[in-house]
């Protein structure tokens, strides 16, 4: 059975913001679900990670589309080959400048970019 | 890696947020687990009733009291009258619940086996890292 796979680098670490009135804004990870009790709760969707080409990218969005997170399909578009690239869309706006060939590798730097961002976004 | 939560955090640990009243200032705080009677500014007893108090003596010369009652479904609310809520105003609630906020999550992290990797604080904002050294 496919066991979601979580960030290699950062995987262990679990990183919180405080915002200016008090509330908390965390990435969403399997070691995050502790704070759950902590008040009300709302989950966003935060970017994609997509491969770079555009038909790629088409065929990976259309396959994700129909298929479950958790399904055969979903893991085997995991595997491709990159460059993959990081859309922060929802959240930040931007897609990042780098491209990727690992997508772990994506993953890590959309980590560390949304916890930046978190951090030092403007209101 | 796609989703992030915002979560509100409510006042549901008394000794966090009784320290968090401790770093706004207020070292001095009653713990009731009966509701008790605020005193107003005159000495008079006031209607209402609060399970965590600062007493007005700690707070100036022509203050209330202000409490926090534990509501039924558990979090605390905030008792403060209108003459004091020009000191105790949006500005100082959010500072007070930044201070809980953060204590609260220290402590579940500690609860949970979560070893505390250190904070930093950038234009009002606070994150926190911790590893997590289970398993």
């Amino acid at each position: 059975m496919f066991t979601k796979r979580w960030p290699r680098t950062e995987k262990r670490i679990i990183t919180v913001t405080i915002d200016e009135s008090g509330d908390m804004v965390y990435l969403n990870t399997p070691e995050s679900d502790i704070f759950m009790e902590l008040g009300e709760r709302i989950t966003r969707r935060a970017s994609h990670v997509v491969p770079s080409p555009f038909w790629s990218r088409l065929l990976f969005k259309t396959i994700r589309y129909f298929v479950h997170d958790d399904s055969a399909s979903a893991h085997w578009c995991r595997t491709w080959r990159g460059p993959w690239m990081v859309d922060t869309t929802p959240t930040a706006g931007v897609v990042l400048e780098g491209r990727w060939m690992i997508r772990q590798d994506a993953i890590d730097a959309e980590i560390a970019f949304l916890n930046s961002w978190f951090l030092e976004r403007s209101n | 890696m796609s989703a992030y939560h915002e979560l509100k955090t409510a006042y549901k640990d008394a000794a966090c947020l009784v320290d968090a009243l401790g770093d706004m200032g207020y070292n001095e705080v009653e713990m009731h687990e009966e509701a008790v009677n605020l005193v107003g500014f005159l000495g008079d007893t006031r209607p209402e009733k609060a399970n965590i108090i600062v007493r007005r003596k700690n707070i100036g010369p022509a203050a209330n009291d202000i409490g926090f009652v534990k509501r039924a479904d558990g979090t605390f609310g905030a008792i403060i009258s209108n003459y004091d809520s020009g000191k105790h105003n949006t500005s100082w609630l959010n500072g007070l619940k930044r201070a809980y906020t953060e204590k609260v999550a220290i402590k579940t992290a500690a609860k949970n086996g979560f070893k505390y990797l250190g904070k930093k604080i950038v234009a009002g904002r606070t994150q926190i890292q911790w590893l997590d050294v289970r398993s």
